[in-house]
């Protein structure tokens, strides 16, 4: 009896698993198959991931992409590190206020943050493109940054700041010899958790930017219309690939974090 | 103690925090290399007091001079004080080395004189050795030098130590109070010392300062807290005693329990209600008959030195330190002599002298 409870547990497992995971393997699978036709398999080959290295549009849009990236997460690392130090000196009930407002965005659709980061540019009379992109970018990312700071700041000894002050450093100095080493971990999970989400990002890049900029996302958007191409299979194995490995670190990093804490 | 000359003076400190008064009116100087330690319970503002010379607060009114210079908004890294904080506030990312280096780092001392002086740190901590462990290696007590340690490779004027032995053991309580006393009479420095332990603050200070509720009740040698407590308060916060309402018939002459004590105290007044303190270990047990009052003994607890007894008599309950155990039950007698019966002036509601 026992051992069938656990082959019906082990099987239920498996089939959440499989519902998951199987879209993806397909994807995987189809990426390698030497023919264009989806239905038929024509033996392996990797053409088509050098026709992807080959497109100039897909090329643009990964440079387009990962520039986004970088800058959105560093911009975004600094801004919520100092934010998080803000809120965290904070008293109580501005704290909490504070917190509120940080979590709201989180929250929030992305189609609705898209849409309203639109209507502000056109609005403003902003030239939607890479300006406006990075700065949709930013603004969803912060959050997250302060979010994976701020349990860090929690942790330190609330006296730590003062000791460094007392011991004679300037409080720049001490910002930067005591508070920033102590709390670095969640700085790091921060930047790579910000990195990953505006990788990730289809529908806000989607309503920020023009159709003379495209990323990943929203070129993949637009191929898709026309029919896939194969070569956006290949693509999107690369991606899924790079997320999970970013998105295995960043899991790696919280969960070594709170067994410390 | 000789009178060495004044160093900190708090002048008419006041502080409120959102319209809740923590400080009022203190006034308080300490002089050089002194031993002085705030005494309270917590929330009495012994450690806003202490944050103000540190400079972490700053007051809502009055001043803070120190060597006659006024440093009331004087930031903390500009301070000739150093202190030592409640729960140690070690930088974790720093080995044992770079924590007591990191205050000389800041002078930009040069590396040869650093390693020196720190080793000479860890010398007088009994840790050397230790310079390359990390802190969190460290146990509570060794812990607790190294924040020593950081804070006196500065050479301050004065260490300020924030209740630097409330999360140690009992024994080693006892340890590091004897220690840091020497280490403060060996290196002439002013410590000013917080804690809410009666004992602590009667074994290390020069000056002890008895505060409630943001004042300042009495400041004397720990001798003249517990021999001439100012008030009832004052008398029970530092060590145990019997306090009762009497009055005072006239000079050197008490009345309580019924009965006329002779004592040492003048100048209350004639016929004036008074508070009268008596302290455990000075009330003497007698034969029934030749007792200034009689009564029974009601319980008995055995505390190690001494036996500790509750006595009914005079329609009050006293508490008796005695080395001999009288049975629960017997009929004894007690009798004080007069230099041990100490008239305090009554305690009003709000209680400020």
């Amino acid at each position: 009896m026992s051992k069938f409870i656990r082959f019906i547990k082990k099987s239920y497992l498996a089939l959440i698993l499989l519902f998951l995971y199987l879209p993806i393997g397909v994807l995987i699978v189809q990426s390698f198959n030497a023919g264009k036709s989806r239905a038929k398999w024509e033996g392996f080959s990797l053409h088509w991931y050098a026709d992807l290295f080959k497109d100039r549009a897909i090329m643009e849009a990964l440079q387009v992409t990962l520039g986004v990236a970088v800058i959105a997460a560093i911009v975004s690392t600094v801004l919520g590190t100092l934010a998080a130090i803000g809120i965290h000196s904070m008293k109580k009930r501005p704290q909490a206020f504070m917190m509120t407002l940080t979590n709201i965005p989180n929250t929030m659709p992305d189609i609705v943050t898209g849409i309203s980061l639109m209507l502000l540019f056109i609005f403003t009379k902003v030239e939607r493109g890479f300006v406006t992109m990075l700065l949709a970018h930013i603004t969803f990312d912060v959050p997250y940054v302060i979010l994976s700071v701020l349990p860090k700041l929690k942790q330190m000894n609330k006296h730590s700041y003062e000791a460094a002050l007392d011991l004679g450093a300037p409080p720049v100095y001490a910002l930067f010899h005591v508070i920033l080493p102590e709390i670095m971990p969640g700085v790091i999970t921060g930047a790579m958790l910000a990195f990953t989400l505006s990788l990730d990002d289809f529908v806000i890049s989607y309503f920020t930017t023009s159709p003379l900029v495209q990323n990943l996302s929203t070129l993949i958007y637009s191929a898709a219309r026309r029919g896939i191409e194969p070569t956006l299979n290949a693509l999107s194995a690369l991606m899924f690939i790079a997320l999970l490995i970013l998105l295995l670190i960043v899991n790696r990093r919280t969960a070594d974090n709170s067994k410390k804490a | 103690m000789e009178e060495s000359p004044r160093m900190i003076y708090l002048e008419n400190i006041s502080k409120e925090y959102d319209g809740v008064t923590v400080l009022s009116d203190i006034n308080l100087y300490i002089r050089k290399k002194e031993f002085v330690t705030l005494l309270g319970p917590s929330g009495c503002g012994k450690t806003t007091t202490l944050r103000i010379i540190g400079g972490f607060e700053y007051p809502s009114t009055g001043r803070v001079t120190f060597d006659g210079k006024d440093i009331t908004s004087l930031p903390p890294y500009k301070r000739r004080v150093n202190t030592v904080f409640q729960k140690y506030a070690l930088f974790p990312h720093l080995n044992v080395r770079d924590n007591i280096a990191f205050g000389l780092k800041l002078k930009k001392m040069p590396k040869n004189e650093i390693n020196k002086r720190v080793d000479k740190m860890l010398d007088l901590v009994n840790l050397s050795g230790y310079g390359k462990r990390s802190v969190d290696s460290l146990s509570g007590g060794q812990q607790q030098r190294i924040a020593i340690a950081r804070a006196l490779v500065n050479e301050p004027e004065v260490l300020l130590l924030d209740e630097p032995l409330g999360a140690l053991d009992l024994k080693l309580r006892k340890e590091m109070q004897l220690e840091l006393k020497s280490m403060q009479q060996r290196l002439g420095i002013t410590f000013l010392y917080v804690t809410h332990d009666q004992e602590e603050a009667l074994t290390m200070s020069d000056n002890i300062v008895v505060m409630n509720a943001g004042r300042i009740l009495q400041i004397g040698s720990p001798k003249t807290i517990y021999d001439e407590p100012k008030n009832a308060f004052v008398a029970n916060f530092i060590g145990e005693s019997n306090i009762i309402r009497g009055t005072m018939v006239r000079d050197e002459l008490v009345h309580f329990c019924g009965v006329d004590f002779p004592c040492v105290d003048a100048g209350f007044g004639n016929d004036k209600p008074v508070d009268v303190v008596i302290r455990p270990e000075d009330i003497v047990i007698v034969g029934e008959d030749i007792g200034q009052l009689t009564g029974t003994v009601k319980s008995v607890l055995f505390k190690g030195v001494h036996y500790e007894m509750m006595i009914e008599a005079g329609g009050f309950t006293w508490k008796v330190h005695s080395t001999t155990m009288q049975p629960a039950g017997s009929r004894v007698g007690i009798s004080v002599v007069p230099f041990n019966i100490h008239i305090m002036h009554p305690m009003k509601e709000d209680e400020s002298k």
